[in-house]
């Protein structure tokens, strides 16, 4: 999670990056497009990515990531390490120090208080904040003086650098939103709206799934920055309009997530009037298998849990053959074009933490029949479908609503066809439940929407331009059922 | 005058409409063009042998046979994963029209139930025609989507994902289209049951079930035949736009709607998108042809003139 | 003729809550509980206070009870107040979206200025299109002009407007790049240029709308006219000597205009309905586009209130059909 937010944070600041020496103001009005519009400007009430990115152009956290996942500054003075005494050696605590003489953008001072009412804005138990996992762990948050912030954990921490850094996590100030705290909190239209930030920019007006529009934050503590006056953040449409909008139409500067198909791609670049820009990040379009048995017929409460291993997926043999039948640079052709790369591994960026693994690149058809074949999985009734122990080799694969989705489904299934495999095809299309199960939040406990993060997740996999590979991700954390997370691609058994 | 001329045998009723019906120019084109519409998607596939769903397992071939023009071996083309658009348009075109013509005998038969018995029975007559009215007043676009989103999971979890899709878009089109025709229906067996035939039915003892069946309903036959070719023209609309907006069946399995809707987002081939648009609105316009054809023919004032 | 208009508002007054009723329901009772969407993960003892706290254990009518005050009670109070500064309504719970914890009336307010202008004036231009076109191929009757009309009213008619909307975003913005592809929400009408370039973005989702409504307008107005050039008084006004311009303006149209008024004021909600479809696919961020947006985030609230909207619009035009429908011909009696 934490290494998406830190690149979402890089894109935004590259926009200003290149205009460091003008002056504030001097590039005038730029037009941004997300075609899926922003709905609150409040992180902390939703988990998609939209809506985070939007706010992070006013909201704050101490520190935030760069493209490489490494924590940079923000508010505070200095990242604090072990090295430099700012995490304490038993990793139980980190003190981070404000700069001083920041100043919100209505002209009032940032103080550490803030920073504690952020804190306890987030985890009031009637809040059904959606950032909850920020928080995790953290025990208390101490205030000596005003510009310092000591956040002690309920035990070692390995990684320290979760609350208050990153476009999910940053700091509400305490003024504004001193009336938000628990059930409140999604009343506070005005605050969710317009909230008073540290950020580049101030929300001047804030149409609901439509258009924010910003102007600079006359207080920022880069005086040069932003370049940009004002800026017109506009949703709505979808992928192709926004990406003709800006390539074809040069209606707006920059949009988002463009994930059209290469064809397409190719021939708007071929105007000339704009660029697509492709960065490789940790986004990998994946295939998720339920290593617990979804059975129906076994009773709520084990169904989906480790306590029934899944009849035909937790064969590792099986997983194996599905993956080697892949083909991954095909369906990178046939959906991303350049804006993909095949990978095998679920971390492939930043280089940091990606592995070296190649193996799964190339197809081989006949190895994952000799795989199926040697694990006893034999088509011995010649209907075509393998079977071992009277168990079926079907399985249901279900994927979100996305065109693209919807061709790599169709595609896979004739692959598994191929080696014996009888797939069944159902598509998600109710992206919205997460937004009902947080909606009604603000009488919930953590529990729902903290850990909600799933829609932030799918967000993600399923629509960025900047990011794509495809890799097969064969070993999802045992024990993690994945009931629930129904808008991830995943696998289940035929019944 | 024992003068044996020759008597014309008496024409039936039926003769006489289709005898009308054919001087209608419009009708009798749109009568053949459905005629061929059906031909071609019912009888069109046991000829045409192309995979509609499944893609061609062997990438290579697959890659290379994407989005291609109109061609002998794929008269309309093949799509962004390589299948026959020919075999698709059929495929989509027997849902798109099966969804056309079950939802208006749902349609149809909801109506003339409501109209008949409002009609018929002095007492149901004032809450059938308040619920009438009360459907009138239901935005029903829109609660045609909240129902088919909100009830489609459950439909399909029963009846399997695409007869269970096709369930709930059937009844939810037929649900929200009876109210003209319970109307026209119950205005016609107000009138009927005043005349002599009827009091002379029931003068002999007859019940009111065999009245209904045997001499009110033979009599509506024409009205509910006209609502019922605007109802199908109206159904494949609705479906196609429930499709289109995403709610309709899914992308793998084609109607024409979702075949429209799939060709959106691949618009680098415009042709994709013109091959289900054109059939939706041939079919749709030559329905619409019938049905006038068919009003000017059932309607009396003008027959035999 | 008041005391009419007085019972039909009456009547309109049940109707309405059975129609609320009946919307709140389907929407309430719809398979696939909350519970059911909870992780399996989470231990029972929560999961129950999860439920309590959605108010799912609620009876179902106290739900529809709450929902129903903060319609027709606390919402206008809250209009009230914005209105005029008061402070009615004091701190009480609106009606507040799921997806953006918007109170619904805002959202909505938001929305409609860009509905009622695009589908607004698509209607009105429908209508002075449908009209002459109508009343001359009536007159004309099997006239070359009245085959082409009928054909291209029929064609209007049959050709879903999704269809004819793609094909024009095709060919006029992406082929010919003359029109935006984008509906800017914040365009306001100031002077000439920001006028010239409203009407620019305006013109295709117009056109395509337009379009359809005329053809339907028209298909009415034209058998209305016919019915009434057969009837006796024309053939009496005739040869009486009036001339044919008088005839037809002053005899034939009034009377055969009448149904043709109830049929455009019946079509007036779908104004505020947004045509949903054309919203969507012209990329305006109306209500169209802010329902279907609602009802894939399962933002139950703003579906049920835009829904309701919309229901109390169509009986209220209904009741101005009928009003009309009085005033234009007095051989109707309202006892």
């Amino acid at each position: 999670m934490k290494l998406r937010t830190a690149l979402f944070g890089a894109t935004a600041s590259l926009a200003f990056a290149s205009a460091a020496f003008a002056e504030r103001g001097a590039d005038g009005n730029v037009n941004v497009l997300y075609w899926q519009a922003p709905s609150i400007l409040n992180p902390y009430l939703s988990s998609g990515t939209k809506d985070v990115e939007a706010s992070s152009l006013i909201l704050e956290g101490l520190g935030g990531f760069n493209e490489k996942g490494e924590v940079i500054v923000r508010l505070a003075e200095s990242v604090p390490t072990v090295e430099n005494g700012g995490v304490s050696a038993d990793l139980t605590t980190i003190t981070w120090k404000l700069q001083p003489g920041l100043l919100w953008s209505d002209g009032t001072p940032v103080t550490s208080a803030d920073a504690k009412f952020t804190w306890e804005y987030c985890t009031h138990p009637e809040g059904g904040c959606a950032q909850g996992a920020r928080y995790e762990g953290v025990k208390s948050i101490d205030t000596p003086d005003d510009l310092t912030v000591v956040i002690t954990f309920d035990g070692p921490k390995p990684n320290p650098y979760q609350a208050f850094v990153g476009g999910t996590s940053p700091i509400l100030q305490k003024a504004q939103f001193a009336n938000c705290l628990g059930a409140a909190a999604s009343t506070c239209t005005e605050q969710n709206f317009k909230p008073i930030g540290t950020g580049p920019f101030v929300v001047t007006d804030f149409k609901v799934n439509d258009v924010v529009t910003l102007e600079a934050n006359p207080n920022y503590r880069d005086p040069a920055k932003p370049a940009f006056a004002t800026m017109t953040l506009k949703g709505g449409g979808d992928a192709q309009a926004a990406a003709r909008a800006v390539m074809e139409t040069g209606e707006y500067d920059y949009a988002w997530n463009t994930q059209i198909n290469p064809e397409m791609q190719t021939s708007m670049a071929a105007g000339g009037k704009g660029t697509f820009v492709n960065a490789f990040g940790t986004l990998v379009e994946r295939v998720e298998m339920n290593m617990t048995d979804p059975d129906p017929a076994l009773p709520e409460g084990e169904r989906s849990t480790t306590k029934h291993p899944h009849p035909i997926l937790s064969d590792q043999n099986v997983r194996e053959a599905l993956s080697m039948a892949i083909d991954r640079q095909t369906l990178v052709d046939i959906g991303y074009g350049t804006a993909g790369r095949p990978t095998c591994n679920l971390v492939p960026a930043p280089e940091l933490y990606a592995s070296d693994n190649t193996g799964c690149l190339t197809q081989d058809l006949d190895g994952a029949k000799a795989k199926l074949e040697a694990a006893g999985w034999v088509d011995a009734d010649g209907d075509g479908i393998r079977e071992k122990d009277g168990k079926k080799l079907k399985l249901v694969y279900q994927t979100s609503t996305n065109p693209v989705r919807q061709d790599f489904q169709a595609v896979i299934k004739s692959w598994w066809n191929e080696i014996g495999v009888e797939v069944e095809l159902k598509e998600h299309r109710r992206i919205g439940l997460l937004w009902r199960r947080c909606g009604f939040a603000r009488h919930l406990p953590e529990v729902l929407c903290g850990r909600g993060n799933v829609r932030q997740q799918l967000r993600r996999h399923r629509s960025r331009a900047l990011s794509r590979a495809i890799s097969l991700r064969q070993d999802p954390r045992p024990g993690k059922p994945v009931a629930g997370r129904e808008h991830q691609p995943l696998l289940r058994p035929g019944l | 005058m024992t003068d044996t001329s020759v008597i014309e045998a008496p024409r039936s009723q039926w003769r006489d409409i289709w005898d009308q019906f054919r001087t209608h120019k419009g009708a009798m084109l749109g009568l053949i063009v459905v005629g061929m519409l059906l031909t071609f998607v019912i009888i069109g596939p046991l000829f045409w042998r192309a995979e509609p769903i499944l893609v061609d397992p062997d990438a290579a071939k697959m890659i290379l046979g994407r989005n291609k023009p109109p061609t002998w071996d794929h008269p309309f083309g093949t799509d962004q994963v390589a299948r026959d658009i020919m075999a698709r348009l059929m495929l989509g075109g027997k849902v798109s029209l099966a969804v056309g013509f079950v939802a208006m005998a749902v349609a149809i038969f909801v109506g003339t139930l409501i109209g008949v018995l409002a009609g018929y029975f002095r007492r149901l007559d004032g809450p059938l025609m308040r619920l009438t009215d009360l459907f009138l007043s239901l935005p029903l676009l829109p609660l045609l989507l909240v129902l088919v989103f909100l009830y489609g999971q459950a439909m399909r979890n029963a009846f399997g994902i695409n007869l269970g899709t096709f369930f709930i878009i059937v009844i939810g089109i037929g649900l929200t289209s009876w109210m003209q025709v319970a109307r026209i229906v119950r205005g016609q067996v107000l009138a009927l049951k005043e005349q002599e035939f009827v009091l002379a039915a029931r003068s002999i003892g007859t019940g009111s079930t065999n009245i209904i069946l045997r001499h009110v309903l033979p009599n509506v036959v024409s009205p509910v035949m006209i609502a019922a070719t605007l109802g199908i023209a109206n159904a494949i609309i609705t479906e196609s736009v429930l499709s289109f907006l995403g709610q309709g069946f899914q992308p793998d399995f084609p109607t024409w709607g979702s075949m429209l809707n799939y060709a959106y987002n691949n618009q680098t081939y415009p042709i994709q998108m013109i091959w289900p648009g054109v059939a939706i609105s041939l079919t749709v316009l030559s329905v619409n042809y019938i049905g006038d054809g068919l009003r000017d023919a059932l309607d009396p004032r003008i027959r035999g003139r | 003729m008041l005391t009419y208009i007085l019972r039909r508002l009456l009547v309109a007054i049940p109707t309405l809550i059975l129609i609320s009723i009946v919307i709140f329901l389907l929407v309430d009772l719809a398979p696939g509980s909350p519970a059911s969407e909870i992780p399996l993960t989470v231990p029972p003892e929560v999961r129950a206070r999860i439920l309590e706290s959605l108010g799912v254990n609620e009876p179902i009518h106290v739900r529809y009870l709450l929902w129903a005050k903060q319609f027709f009670w606390t919402e206008p109070l809250h209009g009230i107040d914005a209105a005029f500064g008061t402070d009615w309504a004091g701190d009480s719970q609106r009606l507040i979206s799921y997806q953006s914890r918007v109170p619904v009336f805002a959202y909505i307010w938001q929305r409609l200025p860009q509905t009622l202008t695009v589908i607004g004036s698509a209607y009105l231009l429908a209508v002075l299109i449908a009209l002459p076109i109508g009343i001359y191929s009536a007159y004309r009757q099997y006239s070359w002009f009245d085959q082409v009309g009928t054909f291209v009213s029929m064609i209007g008619f049959s050709v879903p407007t999704f269809f004819t909307g793609l094909l024009m975003i095709m060919l006029f913005t992406t082929k010919l790049g003359l029109f935006p592809s984008i509906f800017d929400t914040n365009l306001r009408v100031t002077d000439w240029s920001s006028f010239l370039k409203m009407l620019h973005q305006m013109t295709l989702p117009v056109v395509v709308l337009a379009l359809f409504n005329a053809a339907e307008i028209s298909r009415y107005t034209r058998s209305s006219v016919l019915e009434n050039l057969g009837l006796d008084y024309v053939r009496t006004a005739r040869a009486k000597g009036l001339s044919e311009r008088k005839v037809i303006l002053k005899h034939v149209l009034r009377n055969s205009l009448i149904p043709v008024v109830t049929v455009i004021a019946l079509g007036m909600p779908t104004i505020f309905a947004g045509a949903i479809v054309t919203e969507q696919v012209f990329k305006i961020n109306g209500i169209g586009a802010a329902l279907i947006g609602a009802i894939v985030a399962n933002d139950l609230p703003v579906v049920v209130t835009i829904a309701f909207i919309t229901a109390v619009l169509i009986v209220f035009f209904n009741l101005i059909a009928d009003i009309l429908y009085g005033i234009l011909d007095p051989r109707i009696r309202y006892d």
